[in-house]
């Protein structure tokens, strides 16, 4: 892919003041970080002794060895991971239709099912924690990691993200095509979806992210250990007067690593994916 | 503007539907239905268990003159006026520059974005490590040089503080993909046009960038403004509503009324007033932007 | 390459239709029960000796222990019951049972309530018996008290209480602090857990209370006095009450050494047996102003309603709590046991520490039960005190708007 010669230019133009910024930030943002990693080799005690002390006494993984033996981790990350893979796939696939639909068509409606579904954003989950569970009850996805693959699939943030990018599409692809005797499913499937690259990578990752991390959802509907993710099963660690912070932070470091080669391949799409070839001509 | 120029119309009007069914579907079925129950149970003074009695309108009057409820909103919106300029700021800037070619981006990518992936209990216990009162590492710094104790978290302002820079540290990451996105969706050819026509960088921001990225900034804004109110868990592990009631939010309140008071019909009637307050805000921002639309130029 | 990842695609939904049905084998006649539970330290691991041992005598038993997060045990039981898949039993504390007693079975009707009331110590009865129905039953006991850094203390040259008629007061106590703080160069000199039950130790010692069976009695003299005194603690430099402002840990400061003193309960023995390395450190009497006291505490086993197995949950609850296997249970599990006829059980270590407790918990008066027990009460005035407390301490709040506060939400919600 050529670098256009604008892109060239403004690549000279990041000055070292720039360059200085991000740097500092960085490291701030770097530095709770590698706190939470140091810890994971401190024991209990140690975690929390005062004169404070960044390093480990040493780099044992000591916390990694015992935690693994305290639960069934394996299937705790497998669970998680097959929620998270699925999850994404069915809420970028049908938040993308959605989003689509509000964007780029004037149906009955669609102003107020919007709304309805931002508004909802809104709602504090845990105060229907009852009503969602006997729901979930209901069309039998109670104990199974389906329920909490489909509820938590159709995000409103997926809709509204997909239909502001959407919004910023020429409507002159849609016209032309139609009047070149294209179906609404073909325009949809063979123009717009792959100008919709970047933006569903973008969502894939929130997803991802908000899946893996998830924890009220496990909390409604999981009863069998079998079904545990790794958020629920950390939770249980967190006892009426002592927290296990040695495991909880162990485990926490050690389910990044997957969030972070996700993040690192769907940022890739998100930047250099984009075609733009065909609005130049 | 939304001729009917295919050749196919049924097919047009139907199709939109056709899209928005499996969301339409889902979303009805584990979220309508039980904000409806919701609803229902705001009628009510149920405390989860036993028996359900009817109370009529009795919480809705209630909630007129619960001043801790009212001030818990205030004080959420208080910190929104805070909050969401920073919280689209720095993201914006980062994005700005990381979409440009520059060195190590994707390492600053990763880096700004990683905290993002951390979980609030973990954020909070490393944030108590540097700002806790008795045993973090700025206090105990600042008395190994001579000062007396910074009180942070046990002042208001302090305590906002440390919020925010949590918050900023731990959301920048998502807006900041977000702008990308939304940049990188701005042709090339508005940029080239405005070179010819010699523009300055600092122009072509305020008047290509900015106007162009009105969909995304209208996103981040109302995504903002939700995701503010709805700062409960993070508040939880940072600073579980203290000093005193200075950090607790309109969800933290809903919270300990339904479960530690055990009222959770009165929680209800809290919630769905808070979610048409925020409906309200939205749809007036909604009719003011035409929906983050850009104008056709 | 298209092909290749809708391949994956179906291979990963494949493998999530699997795994996703979950271990559905439930044959007719093995009956499964469901436990709800949470774990501090080692008594998951002796629950499931007592399960193993009585899975083995009643092979038509299955018992699972399902680890529930304590913050959430309430909610997570309220949903299962509302949504009809309440778990058969439930660990418990009193202020879970609290809300939930209404779902909870009535052990008075499957068995000889008073004989069952007999055998363990009186002080908790508000705590299992809600409303004149036994609605669950004690398995252990936790009492409040003060563990101190005795090496500070020997520092400073202040002995300790020598035993139950040694006592010091308030006042005594106070003057000690302001030797270890002095002598040890300590910025504060104790920590208490929290606004609520743990200070309200102090409030029973200083003859006042938060409720009675009359209504409030949190603007008492004796309630203003001690919320007076612990204020004074704080502004004088010896109570930490950043512990309360911003809810940081206590026993972090305490094992930090940060402070010298801490008001807590016999869960701490374990742990801190098991980790404090770097000074000694013992449980010592608390002091007294108009009278000694502690608070009860301490977890119980119920039974939830309509779970079609409430018969045999109730026998294994019965068997559990016997004293053989309550014996076993405390033991294992570093408890003090609520049974009358397990006083004196054997503990691996810190017996005297034990034993300092135990005396605390026979001295207490019934006001603790009272606020801590009485029906649905600790909802009604816990979160007012959590978040109200720390601003009197801060000064943002007068004394007495404060208890007048709380003896108002007191009275709402018994109607007085």
């Amino acid at each position: 892919m050529t670098i256009s010669p604008v892109l060239k230019r403004q690549r000279r133009k990041v000055s070292f003041s720039v360059y200085l910024l991000l740097t500092v930030l960085g490291l701030f943002y770097l530095f709770p970080i590698i706190w939470v990693f140091l810890s994971s080799f401190k024991g209990y005690i140690e975690l929390f002794e005062y004169p404070p002390k960044f390093l480990p006494k040493s780099f044992y993984p000591i916390n990694y060895i015992e935690s693994f033996v305290k639960g069934d981790w394996v299937r705790y990350f497998t669970n998680t991971f097959l929620v998270t893979a699925v999850s994404t796939l069915i809420c970028v696939v049908i938040s993308e239709m959605g989003g689509y639909a509000f964007a780029k068509y004037n149906f009955k409606g669609r102003n107020f099912l919007f709304i309805l579904f931002i508004s909802t954003l809104m709602l504090p989950l845990e105060v229907l924690m009852i009503p969602i569970f006997i729901v979930i009850k209901k069309v039998g996805m109670y104990d199974s990691l389906w329920g909490l693959i489909i509820p938590s699939a159709a995000t409103p943030f997926g809709i509204f993200l997909i239909r502001q990018f959407y919004l910023s599409i020429p409507n002159e692809y849609i016209d032309s095509a139609r009047i070149d005797g294209a179906h609404e499913w073909q325009i949809f499937l063979r123009i717009m979806v792959p100008l919709g690259k970047s933006i569903m990578a973008c969502l894939a990752i929130f997803s991802a992210l908000w899946r893996w991390n998830d924890y009220l959802w496990p909390l409604l509907v999981i009863r069998n250990d079998n079904n545990y993710t790794l958020q629920l099963a950390l939770a249980n660690f967190s006892g009426q007067y002592n927290i296990q912070w040695q495991t909880i932070i162990a485990m926490m470091v050690l389910s990044m690593l997957p969030l972070l080669i996700i993040f690192l391949f769907f940022q890739k799409q998100i930047v250099d994916g984009m075609a733009m070839s065909g609005l130049k001509g | 503007m939304k001729k009917k120029i295919s050749i196919y119309p049924t097919e047009q009007k139907v199709f939109p539907y056709l899209l928005i069914l499996p969301n339409f579907l889902i979303f009805t079925i584990f979220i309508i239905i039980p904000f409806c129950y919701g609803i229902v149970m705001s009628f009510t003074n149920w405390k989860g268990i036993g028996a359900i009695n009817f109370t009529g309108i009795e919480n809705y009057i209630r909630i007129f003159s619960d001043s801790e409820y009212w001030d818990s909103i205030f004080r959420t919106l208080k910190y929104a006026l805070i909050y969401l300029p920073i919280a689209i700021i720095v993201p914006l800037f980062f994005a700005t520059q990381l979409v440009k070619k520059i060195r190590f981006r994707g390492i600053y990518r990763t880096l700004f974005f990683w905290p993002s992936m951390i979980s609030p209990i973990v954020i909070g216990i490393s944030f108590r490590f540097i700002f806790g009162n008795s045993t973090g590492c700025i206090n105990y710094l600042v008395q190994i040089l001579g000062f007396s104790k910074l009180n942070l978290m046990t002042s208001n302002a302090g305590a906002i503080f440390v919020l925010i820079l949590a918050s900023v540290w731990c959301g920048t990451g998502g807006t900041m993909i977000i702008f990308m996105s939304g940049l990188e969706n701005i042709s090339t050819v508005y940029y080239e046009a405005a070179e010819i026509d010699g523009a300055t960088s600092r122009k072509k921001f305020f008047y290509i960038t900015l106007p162009l990225l009105k969909p995304t900034m209208f996103l981040v804004f109302i995504t903002g403004i939700i995701t503010v109110f709805k700062t409960f868990a993070l508040t939880m592990q940072l600073t579980q509503g203290g000093p005193g009631d200075a950090t607790k939010y309109v969800v933290q309140n809903i919270y300990d009324t339904a479960f530690s008071k055990a009222q959770l019909g009165y929680a209800c009637t809290q919630s769905l007033i808070l979610t048409l307050i925020i409906a309200t805000f939205t749809v007036f921002q909604f009719k003011i932007n035409k929906g983050g639309a850009i104008n056709d130029n | 390459m298209k092909k290749l990842s809708v391949l994956l695609l179906i291979v990963i939904m494949a493998i999530t239709c699997v795994f996703a049905t979950g271990d559905n084998e439930k044959t007719a006649t093995v009956k499964q029960l469901d436990f709800f539970w949470w774990s501090d330290g080692q008594e998951g691991v002796a629950m499931q000796a007592l399960i193993d041992e009585y899975e083995q005598m009643h092979s038509d038993i299955k018992i699972n222990l399902i680890e529930v997060p304590f913050a959430d045990v309430q909610n997570k039981i309220m949903m299962s019951v509302a949504g009809g898949e309440a778990p058969a039993l439930t660990r418990t504390t009193e202020g879970i049972s609290n809300q939930l007693y209404e779902a909870f079975v009535d052990f008075g009707e499957y068995t000889d309530g008073e004989a069952l009331k007999s055998h363990f110590v009186s002080s908790i009865e508000s705590y299992y018996v809600k409303n004149d129905k036994i609605i669950s039953v004690p398995s252990d006991v936790t009492a409040n008290g003060l563990i101190v850094n005795k090496t500070m203390f020997d520092k400073a040259g202040v002995t300790l209480p020598s035993g139950p008629d040694d006592i010091w007061t308030w006042d005594e106590f106070k003057k000690a602090l302001i030797k270890v703080k002095a002598a040890n160069n300590l910025e504060y000199a104790i920590a208490i857990d929290n606004a609520s039950h743990r200070w309200s130790t102090i409030l029973y010692e200083f003859g006042g209370s938060f409720a009675n069976k009359n209504g409030g009695n949190f603007t008492s003299d004796n309630s203003i006095r001690c919320i007076e005194y612990t204020k004074a603690l704080a502004d004088e430099g010896l109570f930490n009450a950043s512990t309360w402002i911003t809810f940081e840990d206590a026993g972090i400061l305490f094992r930090s050494q940060l402070v010298a003193a801490q008001i807590c309960g016999t869960w701490c023995l374990e742990p801190y047996h098991n980790n404090i390395t770097e000074f000694e450190w013992c449980a010592t009497y608390m002091p007294v102003d108009v009278k000694r006291s502690s608070t009860p505490g301490g977890k119980q086993f119920a039974v939830l309603q309509d779970s079609g197995v409430e018969q045999e949950a109730v026998d294994f609850v019965l068997w559990a709590t016997e004293k053989e296997q309550n014996q076993r249970y405390c033991e294992q599990s570093l408890f003090v046991s609520p049974r009358l006829d397990c006083a004196e059980l054997k503990y691996p270590y810190r017996s005297s520490d034990f034993a300092v407790f135990a005396n605390e918990l026979a001295n207490t008066g019934n006001e603790g039960a009272f606020d801590w027990g009485y029906p649905g009460l600790s909802a009604a005035f816990g979160v007012d005190v959590t978040y109200d407390f720390p601003k009197v301490l801060s000064g943002k709040m007068t004394v007495m708007d404060f208890a007048e506060k709380i003896n108002k939400d007191i009275n709402d919600f018994m109607g007085k």
